[in-house]
């Protein structure tokens, strides 16, 4: 009995989170009646979104809403666009490899999907993760956006290959003269690699044609150079090419705020900085002159707030990062904080303390939407409530910026992927610290007893319903047990 | 007889007088030193003048044109003559180790106990114009006992030894809290040192305690940070002796609550390392009138360790005067031996450097150094 | 008539303004232009570069020094500072530093920059070595053991987007240490680490030689095989179509009788002649018969056929060389020379070796410097010495061979700390200027903090000379030993305006430093600072 239990008990614990797959999703949605924040553009008080096959169709006041379209009404709510993680390794099982280079790897094999940290993140109400590698490599790897909803990378899979992973600050145990030489070692090696691919394509197709080498080995690169074609890359050197033709974005991390320069000179020296995402360290304000003239964009630190000792008063300086960027009008994008304090955890708890600093509430929400967008290249399909882009949605109970807000549901392409009513971990959390609080109100004896009953509550009630059919008052629990174990009465 | 027996003759008279002339030379006491400039009693130079010296002490002080007298004169048209420097946390010649744990509060001990009188440090120290050092128990006791303070060189040890019998010593820092034995805490130590202090007042502690709180005995202190000094001033300073302060980091809080105690404070030894806000206490402290002197702690520092220090400080906000005061008279007062040492004034011993230039000048050289009127190292070019 | 030319005139200047917009709209002009300039008067001046000046003025426009004497007209629009009673001198150049250095695990990178680990941002520091005089400092790499990575000469400029720190000389030095601190068994393994690391380098100069030799060879011969081909065409245009057949193989004939009899081994063309057309198929004794054989099948060839190979031997000690260079060979069926892999290590060594690069040395103990003096005796370059706390001991040899010094300040304690070299003499400097051995003196490229006060180690160590001769070493002395006497150092006109003000002789103990300009621009002012 008890074992049929708690099997069942797990079932409903695991099914809570996964959106219901009885019926399949509505093609057409429209959501009414809420206050729409779409970050790009003017808030609607009061309005109304129409999705159609995943896909913003409409937003506004009135909107026409066709008639085989789903209504759910969401009056006293808040609609926002999914946030984005833009920048996090949690997603893999090992944030890196021991290779220093190691262009030729992908998230994609790493990904776990099971990880508590997809689940969370769609909690807090994220659409979209950018999973990458950690910061501790020279050249880590390609990342890829998925959605924090799938059972297989390839399900949750949203946009690939997003970037290389590169990082200008220092793999551990090493120093920034390595770490640049490294840089500097890898591309000049592809250099090499593609002048000798040249050389052997063109002796290659001499081969084929039966003919003789008749110049020498530099006239032979440059003949050979048209020859190559993508195919003929090896895995090593693919994404390297790749980057330094412009058909793949890079992600530098920059620990420090003289790293700046030095990713600048890498990325110009190999064709990538008008590819470049830059993630930063958190004393990297400091550079804020450099990274606005670069105007690239950038990623801040979780760590919004930098602590520094005067060297002569002794007093400690603080620095709020974010406001150092909004007034020098540099666009930023948030990061929520992986570790550590709960609440920073939360993006917009983020922008939240943005707006406290004195960033313009409108400057800290797009941190956390659009911005994030523009530094993965995917800003006109994800990261603001407008038409035409996907259907990713945040039902806030209140304004986002208010920390008594819940995130109520959560849309991914139009599809419900989370709605807080039916998180039965959420609420197997919150469920036991509510009924405690409120019967604490009664005394201490029979808490025990409710406590009791509590625990065998799902139990007892399944039980309930397939043995007796009649409901068993908490008073009776003990009678209960004692009932089954005995003939009925 | 050889023919050139009268030249023989000249030859030996003339090596003779050489070689007596030169141990004369120390044998003979000098009359008078004539330097360039000299370092006066309040640290500013004096112009060209001529220091007279009886008997190892200092007889009195003329302008160098009106010198008279017979006897050796040392003219030193373009040099400074400077007091000896005085070290006043020092641990030269310390034999061994001098950390003695066993109590926390021991007045009885004393540091002349651990002096090897002919360490090799004493020649180092005296290299760098040093010609005092004072000596004390190492802090990692409440009360670690007296200090003394001894001269570099001289004749012999009984002539070295210029106080014996003070200051007292107290420590307090995370060294004393030990963890074998009371006090193990900030609270407990000074919990404690109310206790004895109180108990010293009723006349039945140590003697040398009994005296400290009738002001009859100098002391000081070794504090490890800022807020040491403070509880150190409310428990200590209240008593009527005078309360020297040994500290160096977080001065700059400080200066405010010293200025006007009477008490003063050594700082040092300051190094390269040093952040601006450490480097510039010692001119905060003499801004806001609080006595400073400079410790050496030779030889866990290098030779020239009080120079350093006195050049850092004077590059950080310190006169130039009182800097010259750090390191030797109000070294003295520190340690209680204001009356020998540390000033060029008549009365006080001969102990007197002659340096290349201005000592806080870090090109400046040590070209002779006296001691009780006897020149004791020369700079003979020999390396 | 007169209105035509008139508006002629007025159009003309009209055109010409109009082009010169967008030139004074550019920055760099307009900051020539409008920048003003700044006139420091009435001070005494000691330039290094001439007599002392008693009462002059330094002009500063365009970050460098546009004028400078006694007897200086003032520009138009110029800023004015009264100096009267302060004395001008030029600012720091700190030969040997560690500030503003990142640091992070150390270690030996040959290919390394030094000005890649050093933080522009650190502001607080630069501040503070301002207000002790340093402007330049040659950024070593962090310390370690072995062929540490090229030092740069950087200016403390401000940069245009913030920050400090413009490298003035990217390549000023390969660093080389050999360990002091270490154990003996660890620097004997150093030292003969970097002999390994030298003479690989030149058997990898030997390698690219020789296959510049094959090339040359290879192109000649193809030179040749192309000339026969276009001689053979021509002859078959005349001859006509039965000659056909032939004319495949005569490649290979004309090969054969041109080519003589070859050293190198390679038995097969003379079989190919028989086989038409077939000679290139992909047999099974292809890579015998050099069949445009792939290089990995070249050197078996090469065995096969018994050849000599005397580049084996250097095969062995070459570090990171792929297979040697092959010989050219004149077989009908070329052979292309292997290049050899790109050693870039070993590139910045052979710039040593070819002088082109300076190298200092970091050895302390006695045992050390004369591991060095081998070392350079045995690769023939000339290096400076730094650390040198036994230098003393060895006056006379260093003297001998004309080694330069770069010492480093006295140890902050007397004590013997396990590593330290014990016979550290404060008479370094003396001995060293008496055998006639020249020396400047760094901040120890250990310590960021320390690396402000360069100007008092100077002093302390400079008191053997007298005078002031300290302030000579650490600018003019070092900025000339750097290589970088052009730019630094001094005060002349045309130069960088590196220039510090002080408030009396630099010598005193109370003077100040009251401004210090770097590149012409004001980064210190004791006044603002409320000092």
């Amino acid at each position: 009995m008890k074992a049929k239990a708690i099997v069942i008990a797990g079932w409903l614990v695991f099914s809570g989170i996964v959106m219901p797959a009885v019926a399949a999703p509505p093609a057409k949605l429209a959501l009414t009646g809420a206050r729409i924040i779409p970050v790009v553009g003017d808030d609607i008080p009061s309005g109304t979104i129409l999705i159609e096959h995943g896909v913003i169709t409409a937003i506004g006041e009135k909107v026409s809403v066709p008639y085989d379209a789903m209504e759910i009404d969401v009056s006293g709510k808040v609609l926002f666009p999914g946030m984005i993680d833009v920048h996090s390794s949690r997603g893999l099982d090992v944030a890196n490899e021991n290779f220093s280079v190691s262009p030729f790897l992908d998230v994609y094999d790493a990904i776990d999907p099971s990880r508590r940290f997809f689940e969370n993140a769609l909690r807090d109400g994220f659409s979209a993760v950018h999973v990458i590698v950690g910061n501790n490599c020279v050249i880590g790897g390609l990342s890829r956006v998925v959605r924090p909803i799938g059972l297989t990378p390839d399900e949750m899979t949203f946009h690939t290959p997003t970037a290389l992973k590169l990082s200008v600050a220092p793999k551990h145990g090493w120093d920034r003269m390595r770490q640049m030489a490294e840089l500097r070692e890898t591309f000049l090696e592809l250099k090499d690699y593609l002048g000798n691919l040249a050389e052997e394509k063109y002796e290659k197709s001499l081969e084929d044609k039966d003919e003789e080498i008749d110049v020498g080995p530099d006239e032979a690169r440059e003949r050979g150079e048209k020859l190559i074609r993508p195919e003929d890359y090896d895995d090593k050197h693919r994404n390297l090419i790749k980057l330094t033709r412009g058909d793949l974005d890079a992600f530098v991390y920059c620990g420090t705020a003289s790293d700046i320069s030095r990713a600048k000179t890498i990325a110009e020296e190999n064709g990538f900085l008008k590819h470049m995402t830059l993630v930063l360290g958190v004393d990297c304000f400091k550079a804020v002159a450099e990274l606005k003239s670069l105007k690239r964009p950038v990623v801040l630190d979780p760590q919004l707030l930098y602590r520094e000792r005067d060297p002569i008063t002794g007093k400690i300086r603080e620095t709020f990062v974010p406001k150092v960027f909004a007034d020098a009008r540099v666009r930023f994008a948030l990061q929520p904080m992986s570790s550590g304090s709960l609440a920073e955890r939360y993006l917009n708890y983020q922008a939240a303390r943005c707006v406290r600093a004195g960033v313009s509430r409108k400057k800290a929400l797009r941190a956390i939407t659009i911005n994030p967008a523009k530094a993965l290249g995917l800003e006109k399909r994800i990261g603001s409530l407008e038409v035409g882009k996907v259907a990713d949605i945040v039902v806030f109970s209140g304004d986002p910026l208010d920390f008594n807000t819940w995130v109520e549901k959560v849309y991914i392409d139009g599809i419900k992927a989370y709605d807080r009513e039916e998180d039965a971990r959420l609420k197997e959390l919150l469920g036991q610290e509510r009924n405690r609080l409120s019967k604490s109100d009664k005394g201490g004896d029979e808490n025990e007893e409710t406590e009791k009953s509590e625990s065998e509550e799902p139990a007892k009630a399944v039980g309930n319903k397939q043995e007796d059919g009649t409901d068993k008052k908490s008073d009776d629990s003990k009678s209960t047990i004692t009932t089954e174990d005995q003939p009925s009465d | 007889m050889p023919n050139n027996w009268l030249q023989i003759q000249a030859c030996a008279v003339a090596c003779m007088w050489l070689v007596l002339g030169v141990s004369d030379m120390n044998a003979d006491p000098v009359h008078a030193i004539v330097a360039g400039r000299v370092v006066g009693p309040d640290g500013s130079m004096l112009p060209a003048s001529a220091v007279v010296i009886s008997n190892g002490r200092i007889e009195e002080i003329v302008p160098a044109k009106e010198l008279s007298g017979s006897g050796r004169v040392r003219r030193f048209p373009n040099a400074v003559l400077c007091p000896g420097l005085i070290d006043v946390r020092s641990s030269i010649g310390a034999m061994g180790s001098n950390i003695e744990s066993a109590k926390a509060i021991d007045p009885g001990a004393s540091a002349v106990d651990v002096i090897d009188w002919s360490h090799r440090d004493f020649r180092l120290a005296l290299k760098a114009g040093v010609t005092t050092a004072v000596l004390a128990p190492a802090a990692n006791n409440l009360v670690s006992g007296v200090a003394v303070a001894v001269k570099t060189a001289g004749v012999d040890t009984s002539t070295r030894v210029i106080r014996n019998d003070g200051p007292l010593a107290f420590a307090l820092g995370s060294s004393v809290f030990e963890v074998d034995r009371a006090p193990t805490s900030r609270t407990g130590a000074l919990a404690m040192l109310r206790g004895e202090m109180g108990r010293a007042k009723q006349g039945i502690s140590h003697s040398r305690l009994n005296a400290f709180v009738n002001g009859k005995l100098d002391a000081m202190i070794v504090c490890e940070q800022a807020m040491d000094v403070s509880a150190a001033l409310r428990t200590l300073g209240a008593y009527g002796g005078s309360v020297n302060f040994i500290h160096t980091s977080d001065v700059l809080d400080l200066s405010e609550e010293l200025a006007g105690t009477g008490h003063g404070i050594v700082v040092g030894p300051y190094t390269f390392e040093m952040g601006s806000r450490v480097l510039s206490g010692a001119g905060r402290f003499s801004n806001a009138s609080v006595p400073v002197a400079f410790a050496g702690d030779m030889p866990a520092a290098s030779r020239d360790s009080l120079r350093m220090t006195a050049a850092l400080a004077v590059k950080y906000g310190m006169e130039p005067g009182k800097a010259r005061l750090a390191m030797t008279s109000a070294a003295a007062t520190v340690a209680g031996i204001a009356n020998r040492v540390g000033a060029i004034k008549p009365g006080m011993d001969a102990d007197l450097v002659v340096f290349s230039d201005d000592p806080l000048r870090l090109d400046a050289r040590v070209l002779e150094v006296y001691v009780g009127g006897q020149r004791v190292y020369w700079d003979d070019g020999n390396r | 008539m007169i209105g035509r030319s008139r508006i002629h005139r007025y159009s003309f200047l009209a055109v010409i303004t109009a082009a010169l917009v967008p030139t004074i709209n550019n920055g760099v002009v307009r900051a020539q232009l409008f920048d003003r300039a700044t006139v420091i008067e009435n001070a005494r001046i000691i330039s290094m570069s001439g007599p002392e000046i008693e009462n002059g003025s330094v002009v500063i426009k365009g970050g460098r020094i546009q004028a400078i004497g006694s007897s200086v007209k003032a520009p138009m629009f110029a800023s004015k500072i009264d100096a009267a009673g302060m004395v001008i001198t030029p600012g720091f150049v700190d030969a040997w530093s560690a500030l503003g250095q990142l640091r992070g695990a150390s270690g030996s990178t040959v290919t390394g920059k030094s000005s890649d680990s050093f933080d522009y941002y650190a502001a607080d520091l630069f501040q503070d070595a301002y207000r002790n005089g340093v402007t330049s400092v040659f950024v070593a790499p962090p310390s370690g053991a072995g062929v540490l990575g090229v030092g740069s000469v950087i200016r403390l400029a401000s940069r245009e987007n913030g920050g400090v720190g413009k490298v003035v000389k990217e390549d000023a030095a390969l660093c080389i240490s050999l360990g002091s601190r270490d154990r003996a068994i660890q620097r004997l393994k150093t030292f003969q680490k970097i002999r390994k690391q030298f003479k690989a380098a030149l058997a990898y100069r030997e390698s690219l030689e020789d296959y510049e030799e094959d090339l040359k060879e290879y192109m000649e011969k193809l030179e040749e095989r192309r000339k026969a081909k276009e001689k053979e065409e021509d002859a078959e245009g005349e001859a006509g179509k039965t000659e056909n057949d032939e004319s495949e193989d005569s490649p290979d004939d004309s090969k054969d009788d041109d080519d003589p009899p070859d050293e190198e081994e390679k038995p097969k063309p003379k079989e190919d002649k028989t086989i038409s057309g077939t000679s290139r198929s992909a047999d099974s004794t292809a890579f015998f018969l050099g069949d445009r054989v792939s290089p990995k099948y070249a050197l078996q060839a090469r065995r096969f056929g018994g050849e000599e190979n005397d580049d084996d031997e250097s095969n062995e000690t070459t570090e990171g060389d792929s297979e040697e260079g092959g010989d050219g060979d004149d077989e009908e069926e070329l052979e292309k020379p292997e290049k050899p892999e790109p050693d870039r290590g070993s590139d910045v060594l052979l710039r040593v070796i070819d002088h082109e690069l300076p190298v200092r040395i970091e050895a302390n103990r006695s045992e050390d410097i004369f591991n060095a003096l081998d070392l350079a005796e045995e690769f023939n370059f000339d290096f400076t010495l730094v650390g040198a706390a036994d230098a003393y001991l060895v006056a006379e040899r260093l003297a001998e061979r004309e080694v330069a010094v770069i010492l480093e300040p006295a140890p902050p304690t007397e004590l013997f700390r396990p590593g330290a070299t014990r016979r550290y003499s404060h008479d370094s400097p003396a001995i060293l200027a008496k055998a006639g051995v020249s020396w400047i003196i760094g901040s120890g490229g250990a310590s960021s903090a320390a690396a402000r006060f360069v100007g008092l180690s100077a002093q302390r160590a400079a008191g053997v000379f007298g005078e002031d001769s300290w302030l000579r070493i650490i600018t003019v002395s070092t900025a000339d030993a750097l290589g970088v006497g052009g730019q630094m150092g001094r005060l002349r006109r045309g130069m960088n305006a590196d220039i510090l003000v002080w408030s009396g002789d630099p010598s005193e103990p109370s003077s100040r430093i009251v401004k210090v300009y770097v590149a012409g621009k004001l980064v210190f002012d004791a006044e603002a600072n409320g000092e």
